[in-house]
């Protein structure tokens, strides 16, 4: 993907979700596509590395357990290979976890129960990375 | 007059007494173990409930959090009062979320089998640290690569009952965990400088964080000592044999 295809510095962010849980990803994408552009949704990791490479989205909102691969791996791929910002995203409150985000080029880690306070900010910095 | 034919009794099994644990006499109690045989088949309930809380409940909440978030970006122009209000609502499915992922990892630790005892108790000293000013330092040496998951999860245990006990009884701000292996065992030991207490007064059942470690010890046949007085402290040492069989798992 060229650079011309990537969104302009006014235009709406380009946005992929990673959830495997139907009602978290539907509500996952009105929220995040009050503000931005949801360009896919996938339920798995191998989905999600596929579409990142495709889509090459301005930012990757994954979930941290997905039913066949590591969020972590999917993560550490997309970042160093599509030049994607990628928000993690888990139930747990775990520094660890925080850790392996980072390791892995992860620009945020949120927790799902402040979507509502902490995801579209976190989406708005990882694209700015 | 005949009297009634006696009941017909179900065996056994529904007519033993419960073991009774011993009283404290000494100011250091051992406890061998008694015919120990397997982990509480609870542990598999517990399991499942935490599944349940973790990849159903607290995904619904996250949803609900999302929503919300929805609804007040709608809300943008909305009286302020109005705004409020989902502002309240927000931060109540926070907290809610927050506890639901609390009482799911009290129930079953997900790091345990994820990546072993060593990281589930060291996630539970730096939880029970933030929740209580609780300074835990963790030192396990030697331990073996792979550790049998009974084991694993009674070693869990132990520690999480002996931690509650310092937070709740002992008035300290720090206490140590030390894990060390022998060729039979592997041995824990939970240590903390608080008020201590008087064991020869002490009868196991009328404390309920005791009474929980020596079940918990005697199904796994591991040798449990506590030994406390007044001023000097508590010491909590398990030696958990290397192999603990788990209720209802192959």
């Amino acid at each position: 993907m060229s650079d011309d295809q990537r969104a302009a510095p006014d235009a709406r962010l380009r946005v992929l979700l990673v959830d495997d849980h139907p009602s978290l990803l539907k509500a996952l994408t009105r929220l995040v596509g009050q503000a931005c552009d949801v360009v896919g949704s996938c339920h798995t990791g191998t989905e999600a590395l596929e579409a990142a490479v495709r889509l090459r989205p301005d930012v990757m909102v994954i979930d941290v357990h997905l039913p066949d691969v590591d969020g972590f791996d999917v993560c550490r791929v997309a970042a160093a290979t599509a030049r994607t910002g990628v928000v993690i995203l888990t139930g747990a409150d775990d520094p660890a976890i925080a850790r392996h985000a980072r390791e892995a080029g992860a620009s945020a880690v949120v927790l799902k129960h402040r979507l509502g306070d902490d995801l579209l900010p976190a989406i708005a910095a990882a694209a700015r990375r | 007059m005949s009297s009634a034919p006696p009941l017909p009794t179900r065996g056994h099994e529904s007519t033993a007494e419960p073991p009774v644990p011993p009283a404290l006499d000494s100011n250091v109690v051992i406890w061998p173990t008694p015919g120990g045989t397997t982990t509480p088949s609870c542990e598999h309930v517990r399991a499942r409930v935490a599944r349940e809380l973790h990849d159903d409940i607290a995904q619904r909440i996250g949803a609900l959090s999302a929503e919300l978030g929805l609804l007040r970006e709608r809300l943008v122009d909305a009286p302020a009062d109005v705004r409020e209000n989902v502002d309240s609502a927000l931060s109540e499915t926070a907290s809610i979320g927050a506890d639901v992922q609390r009482i799911a990892r009290g129930l079953h630790p997900p790091r345990l089998e994820q990546q072993g005892l060593d990281a589930a108790i060291r996630q539970h000293c730096e939880a029970l640290a933030r929740a209580h000013q609780l300074a835990v330092d963790v030192q396990s040496d030697d331990l073996p690569l792979s550790i049998d998951r009974g084991a694993a999860l009674c070693i869990y245990r132990i520690v999480q009952e002996a931690l509650h006990n310092v937070v709740k009884h002992s008035g300290a701000d720090r206490a140590d965990v030390t894990l060390t292996a022998t060729p039979q065992a592997i041995v824990v030991r939970i240590a903390d400088r608080g008020v201590g207490f008087e064991t020869r007064r002490t009868r196991l059942d009328d404390t309920l964080g005791l009474i929980g470690m020596y079940e918990r010890a005697q199904m796994a046949r591991a040798e449990l000592r506590v030994s406390s007085s007044p001023g000097t402290g508590t010491i909590v040492e398990a030696h958990v044999p290397m192999r603990v069989t788990l209720a209802g798992t192959s």
